[in-house]
């Protein structure tokens, strides 16, 4: 037990009963990182609190969600933990970007104080052996700009994660660490790892043959104008046979956008259409790019199948995972009964949580992102 | 004028690794939509896109520039 990776969830109302929940199900783990994602309602900073009395010397650090998941568990409101151990992840580093001044700064004195906490520059460390963890507050649609930085400072070094959520409130997302919460930063946690780790990235989509390129847009205001010198509107209605007044949550859900990059979509969702004839999206497109249309696939296969195949990266079943699910996703495996079947498919110890976006390598939508250790 | 060809082989040069150059090349798409792998005919020796292409990289710590 104490050299395994073991989840945690917990419904309890009172949050010090929570976490001593949580605490009680993580039993003698010798934690290196203990990852906690709770309800917007929940006093996250307190868990953190409390879990970092119970694990001292661990980092510990979390945010606020839009649904949690176990692999034995699936909710809204409550909460779920992991404790990583030392003897697959014999050091972790966090620390807060604050993002209240320039994003850049913000994140370069959070990945400076990770480097004097490891001895080393993030820049040098060895991608197979580190990995990075970032929790984004998920409003201020800053996500872009983090994972720019992320890239300007550690150009090799993997950050996954997502943004934070408020249960589809879009009022305030927090994220919190030992000592510290903020409603505009990221927390990075950079993990050294001894046992094998895979990333994952999924959505359930595939591209329509034709290809549009973005040639007008507002990237800062996430709008884009113009695909192929013509209305985004008019050219997206043609494509699904849809009037301009009946592109709604339903048709954006089911038919986002895709920049495919080496035979793999990254998501670009539409939140709405805009009175100036824009198309507000939830993630960044920039003039230049080229993007599809995307058709619907099984969900529930898809994710099978990423997990078999970071598995076989592994080289065999994981022992753990932390998981960032778009809470589109969500909406799609309640919409469709498909909570079992998805949670059926975490065979090994998960804590999760439903993101308002996914991040690796760059800010994405309506995906799974994760990171599973061997 | 260099073009995105040269400037594709000089960064493998540089990288020496096929799955560091994907981390690049997919930070460089997602800034610019320009894909070091599948660039356009007419994107090749385009001087605004050759400059956008560099001018990512150079933030990423890879000076291509004095080529």
């Amino acid at each position: 037990m104490p050299n395994d990776i073991v989840s945690a969830n917990t419904d309890r109302p009172g949050d010090a009963d929570a976490a001593a929940h949580i605490a009680e199900q993580l039993g003698g783990v010798d934690a290196s990182a203990v990852l906690v994602f709770a309800g917007h309602q929940r006093d996250g900073a307190g868990l953190v609190r409390a879990l970092r009395e119970r694990f001292s010397g661990a980092e510990v650090v979390g945010c606020t969600t839009a649904g949690e998941f176990t692999e034995r568990s699936y909710g809204v409101g409550g909460a779920v933990a992991i404790a990583l151990p030392r003897s697959k992840v014999p050091r972790a580093a966090a620390a807060l970007a604050d993002f209240d001044g320039d994003v850049l700064e913000g994140v370069r004195a959070a990945t400076d104080a990770i480097s004097r906490k490891l001895g080393g520059n993030l820049r040098d460390c060895d991608p197979a052996r580190y990995v990075g963890i970032v929790l984004l507050e998920g409003l201020r649609r800053k996500e872009e700009a983090a994972n720019e930085a992320l890239g300007k400072i550690a150009p090799f070094l993997s950050f996954v994660g997502g943004s934070a959520g408020d249960d589809l409130r879009m009022q305030e997302t927090r994220v919190y660490g030992s000592g510290f919460t903020s409603t505009d930063g990221a927390v990075l946690l950079v993990l050294e790892v001894r046992s094998p780790f895979a990333l994952m990235k999924t959505s359930s989509f595939r591209p329509r043959t034709e290809a549009f390129r973005v040639t007008r847009a507002d990237p800062q205001a996430r709008t884009v104008y113009e695909l192929d010198g013509k209305p985004i509107i008019d050219l997206y209605s043609r494509a699904l046979d849809l009037p301009p007044a009946r592109l709604d949550r339903s048709a954006f859900a089911n038919h986002p956008f895709g920049l495919m990059i080496e035979g793999s979509p990254w998501i670009r969702s539409p939140q709405r259409v805009l009175p100036d004839g824009g198309m507000l999206f939830a993630c960044q497109l920039v003039e230049g790019m080229q993007v599809h249309v995307m058709d619907p696939t099984d969900l529930i296969d898809d994710t099978r199948r990423a997990i078999a195949d970071a598995e076989r990266s592994l080289g065999g079943p994981a022992s753990g995972a932390v998981l960032f699910n778009c809470v589109h996703r969500r909406v799609e495996l309640e919409e469709r009964r498909l909570v079992e079947p998805f949670v059926d498919l975490l065979r090994f110890p998960t804590a999760g949580f439903h993101t308002y976006g996914e991040s690796w390598l760059g800010h994405m939508n309506h995906t799974l992102t994760g990171l599973l250790l061997g | 004028m260099r073009d995105l060809d040269q400037i594709k082989r000089e960064l493998l040069s540089q990288l020496r690794s096929d799955s560091k150059f994907s981390f690049i090349n997919t930070r460089v798409i997602l800034k610019t939509g320009v894909s070091l792998r599948e660039y356009k005919p007419e994107e090749a020796r385009d001087p605004d896109v050759v400059a956008k292409v560099l001018g990512v990289l150079a933030e990423h710590g890879f000076n291509l520039k004095q080529g």
